[in-house]
């Protein structure tokens, strides 16, 4: 009774603070292996909190956390207030999960599939009837509400996966990663709903490895590496990461040691990454610099086919936090 | 209140995902149906009507083993269902096009090799759309050998594998000792199996006569194919049971196992919608069923609801039991090995393949407390209008009380399964 009072005393300032997902000191270990550690962040009403990591980083381990499907191995998850743990189901009756893989009825209607998680969240009669409705039409299924959903097309069903979690309004959404294997057209649609729904003020948490969505979609960003977030901010605070500097990007042939040597001297100038067939530098003013670094190259022996100079982005970032690429 | 109607619209979701796929539902009623009409016919009993599929086969294998296979098909009891015809592939598509035949089987070469290296191999069987229902059983049989070749495999295992290599080169015959060994081998299995499966212990004679003292006693006119309809009955069960519980593997695959976790709906009660879905196609059903029973065998109509309640408790209990062995296994092939492995010694021993009153009395004593076995044995008799009603009672909380510890086992596994990832 009396810890009941305090979570719904909890529940109902931290809303006003605007805090909606709060995570502290969240560890999760598969036997020997770590997959998350240390996570900690908070996320917000109204914002789209991003976690941008490669494959195996921990991002599904931790929207696991947060919805109940793991046990943590320690730290604590409040959605709304409500730990997860010792309040799992007052906690997840604010959330609604997109989950990573499909889980749908095949064999019955967006329609049918709606209204049953629907009423699994408590809605009754004429308001599920509508809620359906209006979400059919927000993921722009109307027209085959009522076919069984083994007929629709891959990026259908992701607009339905994501239409079965909104249904009942959640305050926190989870996304792990909608927009894998979906058409651009969906995709699109898919990120648009994303922000609508953020404007009505429900709090996002959206991972992916895209660096270009956690770029134009994500109001701020944790960056995951090997389970632990490496860097966390707005965009313009990580870009500041990285200084006023631009980032150029030169293939060829490159030898690790020379070239070192060769750049070394070269002030104001930071090698993000050597490989055999590319380099990667960050420094400020690139393009008046171009002919004194070809020199350097060219003094060590490297032979340069192709040259881009770029604004610092969520990848070259990464390459510095982590000295590899953002890929798969 | 809010909890039972989610209850009820959980199950309402499954009966109508159910639905969706009437074929099954067919399946399910129609081969034991078919079976026990077959079994009527064969023990003389009240026959007629024999439908019968028309299965090409080419067998370009034609070994030792794709010969059991298709001795299967030609083997006394399936031969009342099936006719073989030889036929090479192409004329045999031919004729399916032309509707005349139910499907078409090819046995590939190098089969038998296949299944004594335990290699993975193929066998084609290509049905007639334009039929329905007997491909359907084809099929089914099929499964069930593909699921026995496993087991033979480990039971025969070394004498098959003797028969393959076959005489030597310079000898027209087996050496001694081979022979000796194998048919040792053999012979000791078949004893052991022929203690079960010996067909002349199926015999009419003894079924007619017993029968006729009590339909004496009764004024009801009973024959052997009254005996055979509640097996039947138990037969159906046990496919409905099986079939419906594949439906856990069923959500799994489809990730809407794993949405209850992170839902705000405890599983148990995912459990409860399951188990009330079951409870009301099987009164359903049992309705039906019944009523065709009660119709065509002249049964006292004021005895179908007791009936119809205690089969369909019934087989409640054996859902839950089949969904254990379901949840058991740690996948969805597993599961089917595991439950039909379970199933068929269940139903032979438990009178539901061949009534109690054609089998041994030691089995019959054996067969009685198999879940089936005591399921039929109270149905009996209140299909003869003979039951105790209190001690029907005491056995239905009983089954009540089993059937709750079985559900108590299933979600505690449920709740494994749905966190794998
Ligand atoms: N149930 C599990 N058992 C063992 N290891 C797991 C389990 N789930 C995830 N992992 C491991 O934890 C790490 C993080 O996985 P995951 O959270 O799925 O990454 P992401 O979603 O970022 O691709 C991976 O190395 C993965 O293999
Ligand atoms: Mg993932």
């Amino acid at each position: 009774m009396c810890l009941q009072t305090w979570g719904g005393v909890i529940a109902r300032i931290l809303p006003m603070s605007g805090v909606m997902i709060e995570v502290a000191d969240l560890r999760k270990q598969f036997g020997d292996l770590v997959a998350v550690d240390e996570v900690a962040f908070e996320a917000r009403s109204g914002e789209i909190f991003g976690f941008l990591g490669p494959n195996g980083a921990g991002k599904s381990t931790t929207i696991g956390c947060l919805c109940g499907l793991i046990t943590p191995t320690s730290g604590r998850i409040r959605i709304l207030g409500h730990d997860v743990v010792t309040d799992g189901l007052a906690s997840r009756e604010q959330l609604g999960v997109v989950p990573q893989e499909l889980a749908l009825f095949e064999e019955l209607s967006a329609t049918h599939n709606l209204s049953y998680w629907g009423a699994a969240y408590g809605l009754r009669g004429a308001e599920l009837n509508t809620r359906v409705l209006e979400v059919l039409e927000i993921t722009g299924l109307v027209d085959r509400a009522k076919e069984p959903v083994k007929q629709f097309s891959g990026g259908m069903k992701r607009r339905l996966n994501l239409g079965c979690a909104i249904v009942h309004k959640p305050r926190v959404l989870l996304l792990d990663e909608p927009t894998v294997g979906v058409d651009p057209q969906s995709r699109v649609r898919l990120l648009e709903l994303v922000r609508e729904l953020v404007a009505d003020g429900t709090c996002v948490l959206y991972t992916t490895h895209y660096m270009e969505e956690a770029e134009t979609l994500c109001d701020r960003l944790a960056i995951l590496d090997f389970g632990r977030i490496i860097a966390q901010g707005t965009l313009p605070e990580l870009r500041g990461i990285l200084g006023e500097r631009d980032i150029l990007r030169l293939s060829g042939t490159f030898a690790e040691e020379a070239v070192r040597h060769a750049l070394d001297p070269l002030p104001d100038l930071e090698i993000l990454q050597i490989e055999e067939d590319g380099l990667r530098l960050a420094l400020a003013g690139a393009s008046l610099r171009l002919p004194e670094l070809f020199q350097a190259l060219h003094g060590a022996g490297a032979e340069i086919r192709d040259t881009t100079v770029s604004q610092p982005s969520l990848e070259s970032l990464f390459i510095k936090l982590t000295g590899k690429e953002l890929r798969e | 209140m809010r909890a039972a109607g989610f209850l009820r619209l959980t199950a309402e979701r499954d009966l109508r995902r159910l639905l969706r796929d009437p074929w099954k539902l067919g399946l399910w009623l129609c081969v034991p149906l078919l079976i026990g009409v077959l079994m009527t016919s064969v023990m003389g009993g009240a026959g007629g009507m024999k439908p019968q599929a028309l299965l090409f086969i080419e067998d370009q294998d034609d070994t030792f083993l794709s010969g059991l296979l298709v001795n299967v098909f030609s083997s006394d009891q399936m031969s009342e269902l099936v006719l073989i015809e030889h036929l090479d592939g192409e004329a045999a598509l031919e004729r399916l096009n032309d509707n005349d035949g139910t499907a078409f089987l090819r046995i590939p070469e190098g089969f038998g090799d296949a299944v004594l290296d335990e290699t993975p191999v193929t066998l084609e069987l290509v049905t007639n759309p334009a039929q329905s229902i007997l491909p359907g059983i084809l099929e089914e049989t099929l499964s069930i050998l593909r699921d026995a070749v496993f087991y033979i495999h480990r039971l025969f295992g070394p004498q098959l594998a003797i028969m393959r290599e076959g005489p030597e080169p310079d000898e027209f015959t087996l050496a001694d000792p081979v022979v000796a060994a194998l048919s040792v081998g053999i012979n000791k299995i078949a004893q052991d199996v022929s203690d079960y499966v010996d067909p002349l212990r199926l015999e009419l004679t003894t079924v007619v006569d017993s029968v006729e003292d009590e339909s004496d006693e009764e004024g009801l006119e009973l024959e052997f194919s009254f005996f055979m309809f509640p097996s039947m009955l138990l037969m159906a069960m046990f496919f409905i049971a099986q079939g419906m519980s594949e439906d856990y593997w069923q959500e799994r695959e489809q990730g809407t196992l794993r949405r209850y976790l992170y839902g705000p709906r405890r599983l148990r009660l995912l459990l409860g919608g399951k188990l009330l879905a079951a409870l009301v196609l099987f009164l359903i059903i049992g309705v039906i069923l019944f009523s065709i029973g009660y119709a065509y065998h002249g049964l006292r109509w004021s005895t179908l609801p007791a009936a119809v309640l205690w089969w369909s408790l019934g087989g409640l209990g054996v859902y839950a039991l089949v969904s254990l062995v379901q949840l058991w296994a740690s996948t969805r092939r597993a599961g089917s090995i595991l439950t039909n492995t379970a199933m068929f010694p269940l139903l032979m021993l438990g009178g539901s393949f061949f009534p109690f009153e054609a089998m041994p009395d030691w089995m019959v004593a054996v067969g009685r407390w198999t879940p089936n076995g005591w399921i039929l044995s109270e149905l009996k008799p209140v299909l003869m209008d003979e039951a105790d009603y209190a001690a029907l009672a005491v056995n239905a909380v009983l089954l009540v009380l089993v059937t709750g510890a079985l559900c108590w086992l299933v979600l505690r596994r449920l709740r494994k399964v749905a966190a794998l990832p």
